[in-house]
């Protein structure tokens, strides 16, 4: 048992989210870094679709109530079990009594943590992510609060670590995805969508050149940016749609909305691109603030992308494997 | 031993990255520390300093001082490293192995440099063992 000390208003039960329900009008929901909940479950030993706990850009505390593995991915929250440091994406075994304290991380915007055996909350719907604005599933469908108790199913067989934990290395973008740190640029790969070609060539290439702002009144439901206005050719009136995750619409304001984990299920405004789901994740790391540009993808180069993650993934579990027999 | 013999087993210790060897042939024992500097003059006996000066790779792997994901390395020449500390990473495939410091102290020099490939036992950084530290809270390590 984990006891929840502090925490701050945006840190919620996750797991990778609710399919096939869309059809119903319930949203994904699921980890916004999905890539980081695999990892972090990966290196407990978890199922990569396990419960975790998502940290959005907080400080956070919590008491370890027994022996138990844990891990840490995502965002360096600079991390610290009674004192000794901890790097991003590790696992090591806590002992009953120590404490784990997090910080606001200075680059990237979630931490993920995990523990060996998966938060044990109720599934809802099939999963036991927290949808937040619906207010369902993980914990009683809210944030944690200082005092909440995390339950764990147990695991069948023993973990053995390194006395002071193991890591991973980050998964490595291509390199042409990869902006110099002090520009906090973030580049994903996104399909042009049904509606690109339904605005002017202007707005298509402000669209794709531009160094979009995340404003702050981005969530998980979308990422609303800040930058020249995209103007249709001409108005036209869509009847609501389905939706997905990634979905970039431009609303009357010429101003994008990224739809993302807890995005809903149909929407009716112009589409002009769909991130692709490699990239998900990278939306998951951006802060408020930070910057986003899209670079034009094709469906194949996607596929490609998402197999690169799953290699990425595979050899993550090897190297776990390999350092709990060291 | 003749010297062509020492000679042989000193390339020999070279080309394998060992650093130290000790040899007993009939009746005489040698010592030989191989050493990158090269200054050609009396061969020092090893100190003995005691283990925890030193800390030590307890793998294989690339030495990465820094961590992928930060920009600092794990400890700082000139500052105080506590047992128990992560001093450094062991890098293997996508593997990152923990080196631990084995003794509380100041670290001297960081001995091999980011990147190197390093085995069991070699030389990472030399410490001046503290002999009195500000209380280690408790937990540690």
């Amino acid at each position: 048992m984990i006891e929840v000390l502090a925490s701050g208003p945006l840190v919620s039960i996750q797991d990778q989210g609710r399919s096939g329900l869309r059809r119903f009008g319930i949203s994904s929901a699921g980890a916004m870094d999905s890539l980081a909940l695999a990892v972090g479950n990966i290196l407990v030993g978890n199922d990569p679709g396990a419960a975790g706990v998502e940290i959005t850009a907080s400080n956070f505390r919590a008491l370890f109530c027994e022996n138990i593995a844990f891990a840490l991915s995502g965002a360096d929250g600079s991390a610290s079990l009674d004192g000794l440091d901890l790097p991003p994406d590790w696992v090591i075994g806590a002992r009953a009594g120590q404490e784990l304290s997090l910080r606001v991380p200075k680059k990237g915007m979630r931490v993920y943590m995990t523990v060996a055996g998966g938060i044990d909350v109720p599934e809802v719907l099939g999963s036991r992510s927290t949808d937040v604005k619906s207010g369902f599933g993980g914990m009683q469908g809210r944030s944690l609060v200082a005092g909440d108790r995390l339950q764990h199913f147990p695991r069948p067989d023993v973990i053995s670590l390194p006395p002071l934990g193991f890591g991973v290395k980050p998964f490595a973008l291509p390199n042409d995805l990869v902006e110099p740190d002090d520009r906090d640029v973030t580049l994903v790969r996104a399909i042009p969508a049904a509606q690109h070609d339904n605005f002017s060539s202007t707005a298509q290439s402000s669209f794709w050149s531009t160094d979009w702002s995340l404003r702050p009144d981005s969530n998980r439901m979308g990422l609303r940016l800040a930058g020249p206005e995209l103007m249709p050719l001409e108005h036209t009136e869509l009847l609501s749609h389905g939706i997905l995750p990634g979905v970039v619409q431009v609303p009357p304001s010429g101003q994008p909305i990224i739809q993302v984990s807890d995005a809903n299920t149909c929407g009716g405004y112009p589409k002009m691109a769909v991130v692709i789901g490699a990239d998900l994740w990278r939306l998951g790391q951006v802060r408020l603030g930070g910057k986003i540009r899209f670079v034009k993808a094709t469906q194949e180069s996607a596929v490609v992308a998402l197999a690169d993650q799953k290699a990425y993934l595979a050899r993550v579990a090897k190297a776990s494997r390999l350092a709990r027999r060291l | 031993m003749k010297t062509a013999d020492l000679s042989d087993l000193a390339s020999y210790a070279a080309r394998k990255g060992i650093e130290f060897i000790e040899i007993e042939v009939e009746g005489q024992r040698y010592q030989l520390l191989v050493s990158t500097d090269v200054q050609y003059g009396e061969i020092n006996r090893p100190s003995n300093q005691p283990a925890g000066s030193f800390i030590r790779s307890m793998a294989i792997g690339v030495l990465r001082a820094t961590h992928p994901l930060r920009r600092t390395p794990a400890i700082a020449v000139g500052s105080a490293v506590r047992k128990g500390q992560i001093a450094a990473y062991l890098e293997t495939g996508e593997l990152l192995l923990p080196v631990t410091a084995t003794d509380d102290g100041i670290v001297l020099k960081q001995l091999e440099l980011e990147g190197n490939l390093v085995g069991y036992g070699t030389r990472l950084f030399a410490l001046d063992p503290a002999t009195e530290f500000p209380l280690t809270p408790e937990g540690i390590g």
